[in-house]
């Protein structure tokens, strides 16, 4: 069906939702579809099963964890990613913990969903893209779909995992609009290979897809052949897939939204240099957010994320390097 | 009450004692490795609360477990190994004192975050409604904890939902060493509850059959489905915060009336109190007492036995069940 990257989350809701008898969802102004991917939810399965929450972050993460570890299979929508901190504990030291502290007594069926909203003037609390602060906590599965088939795919995949996963959305692509098969299954830990070449890899994390096949079409002009590997899921993490890909063009340039330091980038770069070390022909690239709190003014926000001209740019000097 | 759950509650609180005393030795002696935090003083309300309840009731425990845990019908060999971090623990040597935990007596885990076990006792009680299993949970929590944001946001949210849900408040006028007269206005927590429309109780934490009583009544109020309920139990930490030679060094520092401290040990040993009520009235004889105590000693040692020749995790453990079904 043809559908945007919201409508996708909403599919995959509904198909989880039909298929479950015990799925609940828990989140802010759910019911009434405030975000746009609940639409008719409540009315279909009803506010037992849809249900909108108090703010209190922690108690609704907590909610959720305590329902999954009695067998209610949990969703927990936070909105927007920046709100993720306000539930942090209950995230870091009980969701992660959890299976592991008792050995396997458990199992945590949770889905924690929020929306990275960079690029929008939503200002400097709301536009964080918190992915790789997450991936420094084992025990999540961190999922960071690009397009409409994988949010609805890895939303059920994630559905159905009984660890808890954080579902990233990214609200740059939420209007992008793609025929999608609601059979299609995608497991965690495939990267998916967008475009094959052989000049050089360039890693997409989420969001920064449409800006990566952008450039990859104006470098064919510079005859520039480009390797692109969405990563889908940064924990786990498609190690194999990108060390293959370098181990084939030499070279690679990794585009992030998350702040550089510590970013999902820096740790994928941090593999290669550890474990791609002899592939490698010229130094790692990276484009990510400069570490900078957000600005409210577009302009002045422009400058610090990654663009195309900054992923041009670094593409062509990682490709001019000769040792 | 007939006398025989007399008689059980004084054998539970006992057991728990001796569980603790041998903990505590074998801490002081550096054979358990990491923070210990014994119920020494408390175990009136451990025992009145976890035997009122049902074995398929929830509990969720903090990093002072261990009398929730056997008072609630925990496996004491697997418990001390757990403590003991051996494979043949609760948890298989990943939990240790503060997180011992088994699902099969109803736990959902006990965690060393202060306050962190109230919005997991939300969602158990979510569940149980959902699934209208019948099911009560009891968080149990310090007065440290109900200045925490969990509190207020969890009581609230399981009051708008009417959640089946004891949130127990052991106050023992103590947060490690900073008295709660330094950080509440309020002596007392269960009055709290009136913000959030729920019923809050105030119960004598050395008097175990009051406790196990009050707790009787709470649970048939929570099962007819008139949601949560807000129980303060008055208490004394007869320990410091944590057993080992390093908080002993802080022991009888003025942080609080020692001399209060040692009369009650002295006067207001939930033990002792209870004993003594029951060979007044009868009910058991001082021999029976010491043969409970006995017996009860007996089962803490072969408890040490089991877990002194228990073996340590296998190594390849360690990166097990970092996510469900992770064998």
């Amino acid at each position: 069906m043809d559908c945007t990257y919201g409508e996708a989350v909403r599919e995959a809701l509904f198909a989880e939702m039909k298929k479950h008898d015990n799925l609940v969802m828990f989140g802010q102004d759910i019911e009434d579809n405030l975000y746009g991917y609940t639409k008719d939810l409540v009315s279909i399965f009803g506010n037992d099963r849809v249900i909108n929450t108090p703010i209190s972050e922690a108690a609704v993460l907590g909610t959720g964890i305590g329902a999954a570890m009695c067998g209610i299979r949990t969703v927990v929508d936070l909105t927007v990613s920046s709100f993720l901190y306000v539930a942090m504990d209950q995230i870091v030291s009980m969701a992660s913990k959890t299976i592991y502290m008792y050995d396997g007594d458990f199992k945590l069926p949770l889905t924690i969903m929020c929306s990275s909203m960079y690029g929008a003037s939503n200002g400097a609390q709301h536009s964080d893209r918190p992915h790789s602060m997450l991936m420094n906590v084992p025990g999540l599965k961190i999922v960071v779909p690009s397009n409409p088939q994988d949010a609805y795919s890895l939303l059920r995949t994630a559905i159905n995992d009984d660890s808890p996963v954080i579902y990233f959305t990214d609200r740059s692509l939420f209007y992008t609009k793609d025929n999608i098969e609601l059979d299609k299954e995608i497991s965690f830990g495939n990267s998916n290979i967008m475009q094959k070449g052989k000049d050089i890899t360039i890693i997409s994390i989420s969001g920064t897809l449409p800006i990566v096949l952008a450039v990859s079409e104006k470098l064919m002009d510079d005859n520039i052949s480009v390797e692109i590997i969405d990563v889908r899921t940064l924990v786990p993490l498609d190690k194999a897939a990108i060390l293959n890909s370098v181990k084939k063009t030499g070279k690679v340039v990794i585009v992030d939204t998350a702040n550089k330091t510590c970013s999902a980038a820096s740790e994928i770069s941090s593999i290669l240099a550890e474990e791609g070390f002899d592939y490698l022909k010229a130094p790692i690239g990276i484009v990510a957010y400069d570490n900078v709190p957000v600005p409210f003014a577009k302009e002045l926000e422009e400058i610090i994320m990654p663009t195309k001209e900054k992923v041009i740019d670094k593409i062509k000097h990682i490709c001019a390097y000769n040792k | 009450m007939e006398d025989n759950e007399k008689r059980n509650l004084l054998q539970k609180m006992i057991r728990v004692r001796c569980f603790e005393e041998a903990v505590i030795e074998k801490k002081e002696l550096g054979i358990i490795q990491g923070p210990v935090h014994t119920t020494v003083g408390q175990e009136a309300t451990d025992v009145g609360v976890c035997v009122a309840l049902e074995k398929t009731d929830y509990i969720i425990g903090t990093h002072r477990s261990h009398g929730y845990m056997l008072a609630k019908g925990a496996d004491m060999n697997k418990m001390m190994a757990e403590i003991y971090g051996k494979a043949t623990g609760t948890n298989h040597g990943k939990g240790g004192s503060m997180h011992v935990s088994d699902s099969s007596i109803g736990s959902l885990g006990s965690s060393g975050i202060v306050g962190s076990g109230m919005p997991i006792a939300c969602g158990a009680g979510f569940a149980s409604k959902f699934k209208k299993d019948n099911k009560v949970t009891c968080v149990f929590f310090g007065d440290g904890a109900s200045n925490e944001g969990t509190f207020h946001e969890s009581l609230n949210l399981a009051s708008v939902w009417k959640l089946p849900i004891i949130f127990l408040v052991k106050n023992n006028g103590l947060a490690i060493t900073t008295s709660l007269k330094k950080t509440t206005v309020l002596d007392d927590i269960h009055i709290r509850a009136n913000s959030y429309g729920m019923p809050g109780y105030i119960l004598d934490g050395q008097n175990v059959e009051e406790v196990y009583t009050a707790i009787k009544s709470v649970l048939n109020y929570i099962r007819e489905g008139n949601g949560p309920v807000l129980v303060e139990v008055k208490t004394k930490r007869f320990r410091e915060h944590q057993e080992g030679l390093g908080y002993k060094k802080i022991a009888n520092v003025n942080y609080r009336d020692n001399e209060q401290v040692q009369y009650d040990i002295n006067n207001n040993d939930p033990i002792s109190l209870y004993k003594n009520k029951l060979i007044n009235n009868n009910i058991i004889s001082e021999k029976e007492f010491l043969s409970i105590v006995n017996e009860e000693k007996k089962h803490v040692e072969n408890a040490i036995t089991f877990s002194e020749k228990s073996p340590v995790p296998l190594k390849d453990t360690v990166y097990k069940n970092i996510f469900a079904g992770d064998l």
